[in-house]
């Protein structure tokens, strides 16, 4: 590769001037050195850093703050009652939202959103039988509501959040609604519930590893994988995108997810950017669970 | 075609696409399905060879071949769909492009743990192993004179392993070849019956 030309005696551009104006070839000089180096000043392989807090919010069954990089989410986690007959095959619904916007949603948030329910479902994070209520034709449905604090958003912050507050979510139990708080009903011979202010359940996930969400990019000349990408200079640089779900300690995926643009993945990178997700879920969950485990009382 | 001022590009094609459902209004499936397609057909089409024009893609589900929770069948057709339209319209491309649905099911026999195949399956097929699904496939493969060049689009989701996943694409390698070759046989006979008036 030619030796880059020093340019700060021709025009004297800001840098940021440099990256807004010519991302790639910005981002082109910072992987030309030796070792390569992005603009962000990470490696390559290396992964934005992360912080959870969780059970935050007030007023909901669960919540978490997940930081990765720049990325902010918040997720709450509240619940509703519905005949188990309407129920649809999800017992679990998100919402993406991003703070302080207003207006339509824009398009990749509503992919984003879509993408997050039908991983959800797909990856069957809980069992939807123990949200039955007993005794009645009625059944807890969860709804999350994801907000994206930061202009910068990706949708592992948000699954990651999404998982967080899933892992301490607990769920009111139902009890009988027969005091002044409720309407009574002279429809039908179904008892009418509500929930519970004080006697809460924890609720059961099916994963003890969680399955975190991960993404890399593939660059289209030199195949480099890069992980974790962040900001506009590194989305505007590499096309090829591979994101994954996956969790710790078993052979099995979730979710995979391939777009090469221009550039040319192959089986070689996936088997690459899996090895370093399954790593990522690991620290992902020890993360998480240090902070559960001191937001407990202990530590 | 005309492209809004706000919109337009100074340097390539607008590409718009829009996906609607055979029934029901849009929601944010049809945004993820649009997002997917715009992934494999944006580095196919040679947008910089029409500067300021809008290309714009509208692709109506005229009977969906997916369960209500899946879109696998969708995705795949629709790309499909879309590249034979491109070619009709005479939009110039770079490449062939061909997609493929690939479901892996646990069979309802004694033998639970075998996992069987489903490739480009029928409604009537998904419904009938729609409980036992473990993971379903979406591929999109980029060819080039009917022989696979590279992967454009893989989307998977449920529960797999990494060797599943890359029987996966040699298994969507051959169908896409096999659907190209369709294509290729149709868009032959399509050309010959339009050029059939400069015979005489």
């Amino acid at each position: 590769m030619p030796e880059p030309q020093p340019f700060a005696e021709a025009l004297s551009s800001s840098p940021q001037l440099f990256a807004r104006l010519l991302p790639t070839v910005y981002f082109d000089k910072y992987l030309s050195l030796d070792p390569p180096i992005r603009p962000s000043l990470r490696s390559p392989t290396q992964f934005r850093p992360c912080s959870i807090n969780t059970s935050a919010l007030p007023n909901t069954f669960g919540s978490s703050v997940v930081r990765m990089g720049e990325c902010i989410a918040v997720c709450g986690i509240t619940g509703y009652i519905i005949d188990t007959a309407e129920a649809g095959p999800s017992a679990l619904y998100t919402n993406v939202d991003i703070v302080g916007r207003a207006g339509p949603p824009q398009s990749e948030l509503m992919s984003m959103s879509e993408w997050m329910y039908e991983t959800a479902l797909a990856t069957k994070l809980f069992d939807p039988v123990q949200l039955r209520i007993d005794d009645t034709a009625q059944t807890v449905v969860l709804q999350a509501q994801i907000q994206l604090l930061s202009q910068m958003y990706s949708g592992d912050v948000a699954w990651a959040a999404l998982l967080a507050a899933l892992a301490v979510t607990r769920i009111p139990k139902a009890i009988p609604a027969d005091d002044e708080e409720t309407l009574t009903s002279d429809f039908g011979t179904e008892p009418v519930v509500r929930f519970s202010k004080t006697e809460t359940q924890k609720l059961e996930l099916n994963y003890e590893n969680l399955p975190w969400c991960v993404n890399f990019g593939v660059m289209d000349d030199t195949g480099l994988v890069l992980a974790d990408l962040e900001g506009r200079v590194e989305e505007v640089s590499v096309q090829g995108r591979i994101t994954m779900v996956t969790s710790a300690g078993t052979s099995s995926i979730q979710n995979l997810s391939i777009s090469a643009g221009k550039s040319i993945i192959s089986k070689e990178h996936i088997r690459q950017c899996i090895a370093f997700a399954k790593h990522r879920a690991a620290e992902l969950d020890s993360i998480l669970k240090s902070q559960i485990y001191q937001s407990n009382g202990n530590g | 075609m005309e492209v809004n001022k706000r919109d337009e590009l100074p340097d390539v094609a607008t590409l718009e696409i829009v996906v609607r459902p055979d029934v029901g209004v849009t929601s944010t499936r049809e945004q993820f399905l649009q997002d997917r397609i715009r992934r494999v057909v944006a580095p196919v089409i040679a947008l910089e060879l029409l500067p300021r024009t809008l290309i714009q893609i509208v692709v109506q589900i005229v009977q969906s071949g997916d369960t209500k929770i899946l879109n696998t069948i969708t995705l795949s057709a629709s790309i499909n769909a879309t590249y034979m339209a491109l070619l009709d319209a005479g939009v110039p491309l770079r490449s062939t492009v061909s997609a493929t649905s690939i479901i892996y099911y646990t069979a309802a026999t004694s033998d639970a743990s075998k996992t069987n195949v489903l490739i480009d399956p029928t409604r009537a097929e998904l419904e009938k192993i729609e409980k036992d699904i473990a993971s379903v496939h979406t591929i999109a493969y980029e060819l080039k004179g009917g022989k696979i060049e590279r992967l454009l689009l893989s989307e998977s989701v449920g529960s797999f392993t990494e060797d599943q996943v890359f029987e996966c694409y040699d298994t969507a390698a051959n169908i896409c070849e096999e659907t190209n070759r369709t294509m290729r046989e149709a868009v032959t006979k399509s050309v010959q019956q339009k050029s059939r008036w400069r015979e005489t």
